[in-house]
């Protein structure tokens, strides 16, 4: 490349060398001056940080069991305090972060995966397809989340998947009611840049429908993914922990955040050990405020038109 | 416009009948059933009460069974409660729906109120912390401030009853009756506003910025107009246009009860008794309480739609 550069003209390879700023790289630098966006991104790697580095410097482990030094409160020892067989709050509260984030990352990338596949589906071929699919969007918005959720999850429990396995359903199963609101934003977008004339000249040349969906319409559409998928991600760990709280998430042993707060449906653990269960919530509420926050500042720098 | 509604009243029923089948598969799959799960009922009673609920039936058979009832008005009859599914929902529906009128007109009023103040002086300290807030407010796991309301307020400060709608035992009359349901009220109404109030302020906030940008309002100051009649009258009437398809959307939460915020509540509502009727595996009335919400959500969204026509005579174009 730098060879054709110095043999060409002085004026061609000063065009060549002047380096385009991406959108992308636009876009993140605006982000940056958003303090808000900033304060969120900050307190969600440290969140990262702290749950998936954290747990190397912890000197406890969870299989170190010790009764007699069970319920004890915050010390310095323990800064978090110990829970009823005597394991470290502070490093079950971290493990459960891994557990909580990663379910809603997980949860989010198959929700968009259906949702802009699906959406993209609908957008381009129009007629019955788009008829079956957005039909099958609107009765999966028509139904309440919650009581499907719970019925699923005791479903799931039924069917004995072994508890450490448990969080791959959890994902797919948060992931898999998600899709539609997605769905329906892409198909609106495609619908839209169908008949644009990039794509006129993508007709021309003959391209086969899949790389028309996937190369030409579907990277259009990725700003917006990205603002509703950083949503996701927050409304996917919010519905786990709500799940788990009910005992239909994720089980115990594996600790995560909603089912560490099903401490407080004992009524001792919940008037007198509070260490127990405010910590997993405390960490929820400022994921979620995180995630949200960076997804506000992500839609007023990339699409600025789609306003709450 | 007529046309308008009637396609896509007409359109509702494939979606209906869809989601009938879908949960009807949903709730079969769902292990054990309430007859099974009672361990005093002997074989032969089981199999007997099973015959009487059609619950020995295969799913085909039970599906049309039930769709023709439904049709019919008869939603059929409660397992646990042992009265027809629709005296249970009148009996509890009406306690959620005190607690939802409420948690929606307080949370309209504040968020108006703060998202106007916010627009108004947008990127003032005020409209910093104020969106602050209201971003804290908007992640607010319900389950957990729920939880930690009940533990503050109730327990360690004494100020409010720990759950329930009256106090268990008491037989007040008149006012004293009223001010113990008021007490008892005072903490769900809280957490629930709490949590809906966040968004529906950012939404006026927004909507009241794109107003006042407008010409229409700089004329109206340019004519010498007061700054509050500007605000208020002009360009809040023009904000507020939007956001009656938030009423439509806001309809099926009317009615449905706030699940988790009653159970932890302890409140007599719709939402607890679908959680209870779920761990119970109570067939009809969880098919005809989730129905009754499903239908709700699309009549909802097409309300909206179509005020959303009344009110703006640009869509209506289309």
């Amino acid at each position: 490349m730098s060879q054709t550069v110095a043999e060409s003209t002085a004026q061609d390879s000063k065009v060549q060398t002047i380096k385009p700023a991406s959108p992308w790289r636009l876009a993140f630098k605006q982000l940056l001056k958003n303090k808000f966006a900033v304060g969120g991104l900050v307190v969600l790697v440290l969140m990262f940080l702290i749950c998936f580095i954290g747990p190397f410097f912890s000197p406890y482990s969870l299989e170190t069991m010790n009764i007699r030094n069970g319920n004890k409160p915050p010390n310095a020892a323990h800064w978090l305090g110990t829970d009823n067989l005597g394991r470290d709050i502070l490093l079950r509260v971290m493990l459960a972060g891994r557990v909580s984030l990663l379910v809603g990352l997980v949860a989010m990338m198959i929700s968009v995966a259906i949702g802009s596949t699906l959406g993209a589906l609908a957008g381009y071929y129009r007629g019955w397809v788009d008829s079956i699919i957005m039909r099958l969007a609107d009765i999966m918005m028509s139904i309440p989340s919650l009581p499907l959720l719970i019925i699923l999850g005791a479903v799931l429990s039924d069917m004995k998947v072994p508890p450490d396995k448990r969080i791959y359903v959890v994902m797919f199963l948060l992931g898999f009611m998600s899709w539609p609101s997605l769905a329906r934003l892409v198909r609106g977008q495609i619908l839209m840049l169908r008949e644009q004339e990039f794509m006129q000249a993508a007709e021309v040349l003959g391209l086969r429908d899949r790389r028309k969906i996937f190369r030409h319409l579907l990277p259009n559409t990725i700003p917006i993914i990205i603002v509703v998928a950083t949503l996701m991600v927050a409304g996917a760990i919010l519905q786990e922990s709500v799940l788990s709280y009910l005992g239909l998430g994720v089980v115990p042993p594996t600790p995560s955040w909603g089912n560490m707060i099903t401490a407080a449906n004992n009524l001792i653990d919940f008037q007198k050990r509070p260490w127990l269960w405010v910590p997993p919530g405390v960490c929820i509420f400022f994921t979620v405020i995180a995630i949200n926050v960076i997804g506000d500042g992500l839609r007023d720098v990339l699409d600025p038109k789609m306003k709450r | 416009m007529k046309q308008y509604a009637i396609r896509r009243l007409l359109q509702m029923i494939p979606t209906i009948i869809g989601v009938s089948v879908l949960l009807f598969i949903v709730f079969a799959m769902a292990p054990g059933n309430f007859i099974d799960s009672n361990p005093t009922i002997s074989k032969e009673r089981a199999a007997e009460l099973k015959a009487i609920h059609g619950l020995d039936k295969p799913l085909v058979e039970r599906y049309f069974t039930w769709a023709e009832n439904t049709i019919k008005g008869d939603l059929g009859l409660s397992l646990q409660h042992k009265q027809p599914v629709t005296t249970v929902l009148n009996r509890y529906m009406w306690n959620s729906f005190l607690i939802a009128a409420i948690v929606l007109v307080l949370s309209w009023t504040i968020a108006i109120l703060v998202g106007v103040f916010s627009a108004v002086r947008q990127h003032s300290i005020y409209d910093g912390l104020i969106t602050f807030l209201v971003f804290a407010l908007m992640s607010l796991p319900s389950f957990f401030v729920g939880l930690y309301a009940i533990k503050l307020f109730a327990i360690d400060l004494k100020w409010t009853p720990v759950g329930g709608m009256y106090t268990s035992g008491s037989n007040a009359t008149g006012l004293a009756r009223i001010w113990d349901l008021v007490e008892h009220l005072m903490l769900p109404i809280i957490v629930l506003t709490s949590i809906s109030v966040g968004g529906l302020t950012r939404y006026f906030r927004t909507s009241m910025l794109d107003v006042v940008r407008q010409d229409f309002i700089r004329t109206a100051r340019a004519k010498g107009l007061k700054e509050r009649t500007v605000i208020f009258k002009h360009a809040l009437r023009n904000a507020l246009l939007p956001a009656i398809t938030l009423l439509g959307i806001e309809l099926p939460g009317l009615f449905s009860g706030a699940m988790i915020t009653e159970k932890i509540f302890n409140w007599p509502g719709i939402g607890r008794i679908n959680l209870d009727a779920i761990n119970a595996r109570d067939y009809f009335l969880l098919m005809g309480f989730t129905m009754f919400l499903a239908l709700l959500t699309m009549l909802g969204n097409l309300l909206a739609d179509l005020l959303y026509r009344v009110a703006d005579p640009r869509v209506r174009m289309k």
